[in-house]
C-alpha cells in the first residue's frame, strides 16, 4: 500500500489489522514517515483549533452583533423618522403668508375698474394706478392724501388693502387700526387685519382674533376663521413658524 | 525583514530573478495594505507577504498564472491577509488552548485505538503556525475538502455529495490527496 493512502487513511482512523501492521512497521523503521504523520496530524489538530476559535468568536459576535445591529436598526428608524416627520408635515402644510395671501379680502380693490377715467381725486387716482397694476404710485398717491387728512376711514383701508397686495403687513396693519379707530365695525377690515397679521408672522394674535370670530355668528368669517385655525393647529404650521419658512 | 533577506529566503529554483525583483517591488503596497487594511502588524504583515510571494512564484512555475501582475499580487496579499485560519493565529491564547485540548483528545484516541504515541514532545506552537499559513495558502476548494474529511469528519461519498468541486467518491478521494500533498510541499517551503 502507498503511503500516502496509509497516512489518509490513518488520519481518518479506518485502518484495517494488515494496515495497522504495516503502519506500526513504518512507524517504528521509517522516521520520515513519522515526520509526516506528525505533520499531518499538525495539520488537523490546528485547523480543528482554529475552527473553534472562529465557531467561538462568532457565537459571541453573532450576539453582540444582532444585539448592536438591532439598536442601531432602532435608532436609524428613530432618526429616519424625527427627520422625515417634520419634513413630511412641513411640506404638506400651508405657511402663514399662503393663508393670507389665499384668503385677503380686496373687493374694495376691484372697484378700480368702476372708476371714471376723468375723475382725478386722489382715492380715485389710487385705484386707477392699482388697475394699472402699479401698486407702489398707488400706495405713494393715497399716503400723501391721508398724511394731510386721516379722517377718511376708506382711504385709510384702502392704503392698508395697498399695502397688504404688496406684502407689507406691517404697514397694512398699522392703516386697518388707524381706519378702525374711526368705523369699530367694519367686518372686511377686521379680517384683512387678521390677514394681515399671518403675513407679518403674528399667528398668535391672529389666532385669538380668528378663535373670537370663530365663536361670533358673522357669516361667512366665522366658518371662514375655522378653517384657518385648523390650518394654524397643525404641526406643520407651527414647525414652519417656528422655522421662519414662509 | 530586509528586501535583500527576503529574496534570499524565497526557495525558489525555476523563477527568475527579475520575478522575484518585480515581488520585491510590490512590497511597499502589499505592506500597506496588509497593515491598514487588515490590521496585521508589521512583522505578520511581512510573513503574509512572504507567503504570497511564494505562493505567487509557486503558481507561476505550475503555469498556474501567465505573468506576475501588482492587482493580482495584492489580491493574493488580501486574501491571505483576510484568511480565517490566519485571523484565528491572532487570537493567540484561545488558539493555543483549544489546539492543546484537541491534541489530548487525539493523542488519547490514537493511543487506545492504534496504541501509537503520536508526540512525544508538548505541543509546539511554531509548527501548528506554520501548518495553518501553508493551509492558509491553499485554494478555498482544498481548504472545503480537508476540512470536510478531517474537521467534520465526512466520507468520500458524502463530501462528493455536498461539495460543488468533486462529483464523485473518486474524484474526492484524488482531490483530497492532490490537497494534501499541495499541502505538504507549502508546509515544507516555510520552514
Amino acid at each position: 500500500m502507498e503511503k500516502d493512502t496509509l497516512i489518509e487513511k490513518f488520519l481518518s482512523q479506518q485502518l484495517s489489522s494488515s494496515e495497522l501492521e504495516t503502519f506500526r512497521e513504518k512507524w517504528a523503521n521509517d522516521p520520515d514517515f513519522v515526520q509526516e504523520v506528525r505533520d499531518y496530524t499538525e495539520l488537523i489538530i490546528s485547523v480543528k483549533a482554529a475552527e473553534q476559535v472562529t465557531k467561538g468568536k462568532l457565537s459571541k459576535g453573532v450576539g453582540i452583533h444582532s444585539t448592536r445591529r438591532l439598536y442601531y436598526r432602532i435608532a436609524a428608524v428613530i432618526l429616519l423618522l424625527i427627520v422625515t416627520i417634520p419634513c413630511y408635515w412641513v411640506v404638506t402644510s400651508t405657511s402663514s403668508k399662503k393663508i393670507a395671501r389665499e384668503n385677503f379680502i380686496d373687493l374694495r380693490l376691484q372697484t378700480s375698474r368702476d372708476v371714471a377715467s376723468d375723475d382725478t381725486s386722489p382715492l380715485n387716482e389710487a385705484l386707477r394706478l392699482h388697475g394699472q397694476n402699479q401698486p407702489l404710485a398707488a400706495i405713494d398717491v393715497l399716503r400723501k392724501t391721508v398724511k394731510n387728512d386721516e379722517s377718511t376711514p376708506i382711504k385709510l383701508f384702502i392704503l392698508g388693502d395697498l399695502f397688504m397686495t404688496t406684502g407689507q403687513g406691517d404697514s397694512a396693519i398699522y392703516y386697518y387700526q388707524k381706519g378702525r379707530l374711526l368705523i369699530e365695525n367694519d367686518p372686511y377690515t377686521h379680517w384683512n387685519t387678521i390677514m394681515a397679521m399671518l403675513l407679518n408672522r403674528e399667528s398668535g394674535n391672529a389666532k385669538v382674533l380668528l378663535a373670537q370670530l370663530a365663536d361670533s355668528d358673522q357669516t361667512p368669517y366665522n366658518e371662514k376663521a375655522r378653517k384657518i385655525l385648523n390650518e394654524i393647529k397643525t404641526p406643520g404650521f407651527r414647525l414652519k413658524v417656528w422655522l421662519g419658512i414662509d | 525583514m530586509e528586501d535583500r533577506e527576503l529574496k534570499d529566503k524565497l526557495p525558489m529554483d525555476e523563477p527568475t530573478s527579475s520575478e522575484k525583483e518585480v515581488l520585491t517591488g510590490f512590497k511597499e503596497d502589499a505592506m500597506r495594505l496588509l497593515q491598514h487594511t487588515h490590521h496585521w502588524s508589521p512583522s505578520e504583515a511581512a510573513t503574509i507577504f512572504h507567503d504570497a510571494c511564494l505562493l505567487v512564484l509557486d503558481q507561476l512555475t505550475n503555469k498556474k498564472i501567465d505573468e506576475i501582475n501588482k492587482s493580482y499580487f495584492l489580491k493574493v496579499c488580501k486574501n491571505l491577509g483576510a484568511n480565517t485560519y490566519r485571523r484565528a493565529l491572532k487570537e493567540k491564547m484561545t488558539f493555543a488552548s483549544y489546539r492543546d485540548e484537541i491534541q489530548q483528545e487525539y493523542q488519547k484516541t490514537i493511543q487506545n485505538n492504534y496504541g501509537i504515541t503520536l508526540f512525544d514532545a508538548a505541543p509546539d506552537e511554531s509548527r501548528s503556525q506554520k501548518a495553518l499559513r501553508a493551509f492558509s495558502m491553499l485554494s478555498e476548494k482544498c481548504q472545503k475538502i480537508i476540512r470536510a474529511k478531517y474537521v467534520d469528519e465526512l466520507s468520500h461519498k458524502h463530501i462528493a455529495q455536498q461539495s460543488v468541486h468533486v462529483n464523485s467518491e473518486n474524484s474526492a478521494k484524488t482531490v483530497l490527496s492532490r490537497c494534501l500533498k499541495y499541502w505538504k510541499k507549502l508546509n515544507k517551503q516555510l520552514k
